[in-house]
């Protein structure tokens, strides 16, 4: 979707025209779903969430600027919502039996092997249920959703130092439990 | 330790690649549609929130111009005493033709001056008038 036709559909949007913010769901959902999906690593927490993030954003567009990236204004809510999800008491991240699945991944044979949303679920989960919730959230957005330091920064309002020394940690604390299921890849 | 980093963005790129996939796409579109109209039809009509304003605006307004008026009548009332009257209303009438001088353009506040003093005169009249059939 061109900006101009974005900045159009953003506009009439703000006049409760709901056909036009309809469009804007079905072009941006994804977005929000992988996010959320890789954030909690459980399929219907993550479509609540992506609810959650449209009524919100239905419900502030008229102060959004335009002069502004819409995606970042996005993940900006969504992250919001889901470090929410993460502090809270009800969320608990669980451990699996992925090591198998965890193996065959980062063998180059299977590469290119398809996985179900549980298995892709579980995966993360394990792998990043020791992270903070911060941690987690600069993890997700940096080498997840691959988005630049800057856009990070503009998202979660924390410095570049932060981010950085977060990313470091979340980077460490994978690569421990990496390490508890032996010679991973190879 | 540079294997194990290696391994550790191998794995990292692997899961980079693996999308989570959205089933019933449209569903949740709808769903999301269906609260947005829901919250739509809760929020109040923007003309709604504007009459509210304007009318407690009004009222504000009203309210003050009322207390206003009030004070001034008390001021006049106050003003009735026949010996103190006959000074204030020299001094008046001296005001007045002082802001005729002062200020010519302002024809109003003069006019509203003489209104005034007028007034006044009629009521001390009045009371002296009261005082002689005494």
């Amino acid at each position: 979707m061109d900006q101009q036709t974005l900045n159009n559909l953003i506009k009439r949007s703000k006049r409760n025209d709901q056909k036009a913010f309809r469009t804007i769901v079905e072009n941006y959902q994804f977005l929000v779903y992988s996010l959320a999906f890789r954030m909690l690593g459980n399929e219907d927490e993550a479509k609540d969430l992506v609810q959650e993030t449209f009524i919100r954003i239905w419900a502030n567009l008229a102060s959004f600027r335009t002069d502004k990236k819409f995606s970042t204004w996005i993940y900006a809510i969504a992250t919001n919502l889901c470090l929410d999800r993460l502090k809270s008491s009800k969320y608990n991240s669980k451990n699996c039996d992925c090591s198998e699945t965890l193996i065959n991944i980062a063998s180059s044979d299977n590469a290119e092997q398809s996985l179900m949303n549980s298995e892709l679920g579980a995966i993360i989960s394990t792998l990043t249920n020791e992270l903070t919730p911060k941690q987690k959230i600069v993890f997700t957005l940096r080498c997840l959703e691959e988005l630049e330091i800057e856009e990070i920064i503009q998202i979660t309002g924390m410095t570049a130092g932060k981010i950085k020394s977060n990313l470091f940690l979340a980077r460490q604390t994978i690569q421990q439990k990496l390490e508890k299921y032996g010679n991973y890849g190879k | 330790m540079e294997n194990k980093d290696h391994k550790l963005d191998y794995i990292i790129s692997q899961l980079r690649k693996q999308q989570p996939e959205l089933h019933d796409a449209g569903l949740l579109t709808d769903n999301i549609m269906k609260q947005v109209a829901q919250k739509s039809h809760q929020s109040k009509p923007t003309f709604l929130i504007w009459v509210r304003a304007i009318s407690s605006s009004a009222a504000v307004l009203l309210l003050g111009l009322f207390i206003f008026q009030q004070t001034d009548a008390s001021k006049v009332t106050a003003d009735t005493t026949p010996t103190h009257l006959v000074e204030r209303n020299i001094n008046i009438d001296f005001e007045c033709a002082q802001n005729l001088n002062a200020n010519k353009s302002n024809l109003l506040e003069t006019y509203f001056c003489h209104m005034v003093s007028n007034s006044i005169k009629n009521k001390q009249f009045q009371s002296y008038y009261q005082q002689l059939n005494n």
